[in-house]
């Protein structure tokens, strides 16, 4: 793990403080809502014990948009008012998408860079399963899918100018963004992005995948490193506007590629809903 | 009014020799007003030959079309709701908005006709077509109707409708599951969910005391309720029947008919209904397609 100095350190500390939270809650209802057979009493409790998701549910219950005579003031009310479907949804989208921010870095727009975390992150979540992954551990799978790239949103309030002088520079002359950052910038995304998930107290098995996402080869590789890496090199692939800071395909390190065993060009096919849970994802952004 | 029940099915349409009696559409309800105004409810597979019935012959070329919710077999067949297409019609569409994903009812139905789905793109019909997003208990006037929604309870955002002129009420109560305790009689929780369960059945119960017709979602009959359909966003008949006595109503129509149910499998559980609740005999029946009320 990279450790940063004392003054870094704090301004680090600082612009990670100016991101939502990622709390515990989430990754359990997460893993919660994973379970089509889920205990709706167990999915009440974890809420109810987190104030701050009870209150965004609250207030998205109470909103115009549901139009309730009545004001919902508990979670148990919701569920008995708007159903435990409702709730369920609700809680996913406010729990897992709050974290994202919606400001642009420099010149690249950040629908852009949502829209290659989203990929990545139903990619991940998709393909872990096609590899038999059990679906109460696809969750990890989907989050280090959806914030594998939240560092770069760090070093762009961090860097500010340069940073967006590196994105365009990464735009173009194809150069992976990584690179750039390795050459001009003390830390790299990833990087940044372990520290910021570790304060977010996120499973070490999301944060160290993070961490590695460049540079797979620096230690053993698990399960959730290799889908991790795949997914972002198919979310590229993926993606529908060509020539973004960070299209730049990379090569599949030897053992991966065996791991593998076909091209990245074949993995979308062998994904079934992949446009149905990149729509369903997109739809909790926004 | 005159209400004629145009699709009695849950789930999907069943054509076929074993649906012949009870009928094979999927839910759509026509309220015709004394003042002359049309009022459709749900776009299930029933409003096709309505609207087919609407280009044929003379009558008003503006209707309100009122949808519970925009699950399938409550939209399904509004791409094959002829006026659409006509210019000169004008067809007001009502309905709930999907709060999860903050999507309009317009965006939510427009789906249905992008061009992987559907050959005509919404912007391309001819009628003019325009949306309203509802809101739990605020109400519309329609010619000689007063349309109320009702909040009631599925897995999507779902109203019932309560449609008064004069002295006379009708309900349908669109999908409607009752509420169950999460907790077990003792455990910690049980106390504080079972009155806000009460408080929620007080004001369904409300709106439909005294009611002249009632046509009520009533897909499963207890036992299959209880063994493995909780949550599933339905009701079973019992549930309904008695409260015919408890709210004094005076007909309940039981509708949304399982796919799996033939016409002898639902003329059984009438007889069964019949004699489990013989004093209510008279007050209950299983709502056939084609049916026509005068209130």
């Amino acid at each position: 793990m990279v450790e940063f100095s004392g003054d870094e350190a704090q301004v680090l500390a600082r612009i990670v403080d100016t991101l939502p939270a990622f709390p515990a809650s989430v990754q359990a209802i997460l893993e919660l809502t994973g379970d089509i057979n889920i205990d709706p009493r167990k999915l009440i409790e974890v809420i109810e014990h987190d104030p701050v998701l009870t209150l965004k549910i609250l207030r998205l219950v109470n909103s115009a948009a549901f139009g309730l005579r009545q004001r919902m003031s508990s979670i148990k009310q919701a569920f008995v008012y708007v159903g435990i479907n409702t709730v369920k949804n609700l809680a996913i989208s406010v729990a897992a998408m709050g974290t994202m921010p919606h400001t642009n870095m420099g010149s690249c727009r950040m629908e852009l860079f949502l829209e290659h975390c989203v990929t990545t992150a139903a990619v991940a979540r998709l393909f872990a399963r096609h590899r038999g992954v059990t679906e109460s551990d696809l969750s990890d799978y989907f989050v280090a899918g959806l914030l594998h790239d939240i560092g770069m949103i760090i070093l762009a309030r961090w860097q500010n100018d340069s940073y967006a002088t590196l994105l365009e520079q990464a735009r173009s002359q194809q150069l992976p963004i990584v690179l750039l950052e390795r050459q001009y910038l003390k830390y790299d995304h990833p990087q940044i992005a372990s520290l910021v998930l570790s304060r977010w107290q996120l499973p070490e098995q999301i944060v160290t995948a993070v961490a590695t996402h460049h540079s797979p080869l620096e230690r053993q590789l698990t399960q959730l490193d290799m889908v991790l890496f795949v997914a972002n090199q198919v979310s590229k692939l993926l993606m529908s506007e060509a020539g973004h800071p960070f299209s730049k395909i990379e090569a599949l390190p030897e053992p991966m590629q065996a791991w593998l065993g076909c091209e990245l060009s074949e993995v979308p096919a062998l994904l079934g809903k992949l446009e149905a849970e990149i729509e369903v994802t997109r739809q909790f952004l926004q | 009014m005159k209400i004629t029940l145009r699709g009695t099915r849950g789930s999907i349409p069943v054509p076929g020799a074993e649906s012949y009696i009870y009928g094979g559409n999927t839910t759509c309800i026509e309220v015709v007003a004394q003042s002359g105004e049309r009022v459709i409810i749900d776009a299930g597979s029933g409003i096709r030959p309505l609207g087919n019935q609407m280009v044929n012959q003379e009558g008003p070329s503006h209707c309100h079309i009122f949808l519970t919710h925009t699950h399938w077999d409550h939209i399904q067949g509004l791409p094959f709701f002829v006026p659409l297409f006509i210019p000169g019609f004008t067809i007001d569409l009502f309905g709930p908005v999907d709060p999860v994903y903050n999507n309009s009812l317009r965006h939510v139905l427009s789906r249905q006709m992008e061009y992987c789905y559907f050959p005509v793109l919404e912007s391309e019909l001819k009628a003019k077509i325009r949306y309203t997003d509802l809101q739990d208990g605020v109400s519309y006037q329609i010619g000689s109707l007063t349309v109320q929604p009702i909040l009631t309870n599925h897995p999507v955002v779902n109203f019932g409708y309560l449609i008064t002129e004069g002295e006379r009420r009708f309900f349908f109560t669109g999908d409607h599951e009752p509420p169950q305790n999460l907790y077990q009689r003792g455990e910690e929780g049980y106390e504080e969910y079972q009155r806000l369960i009460d408080e929620r059945l007080a004001l369904l119960d409300g709106p439909m005391q005294g009611v002249d017709l009632v046509v009520a979602d009533s897909m499963f009959t207890r036992e299959e309720y209880f063994s493995k359909r909780m949550g599933w966003g339905h009701s079973y008949y019992d549930w309904w029947i008695e409260r015919v006595e408890r709210l004094n109503i005076e007909l309940i129509m039981l509708t949304h008919h399982d796919p799996e149910r033939t016409d002898r499998a639902l003329d059984a559980i009438f007889s069964e209904l019949q004699e489990s609740y013989p004093h209510l005999i008279g007050r209950f029946a299983i709502a056939t397609e084609g049916m026509v009320f005068e209130l």
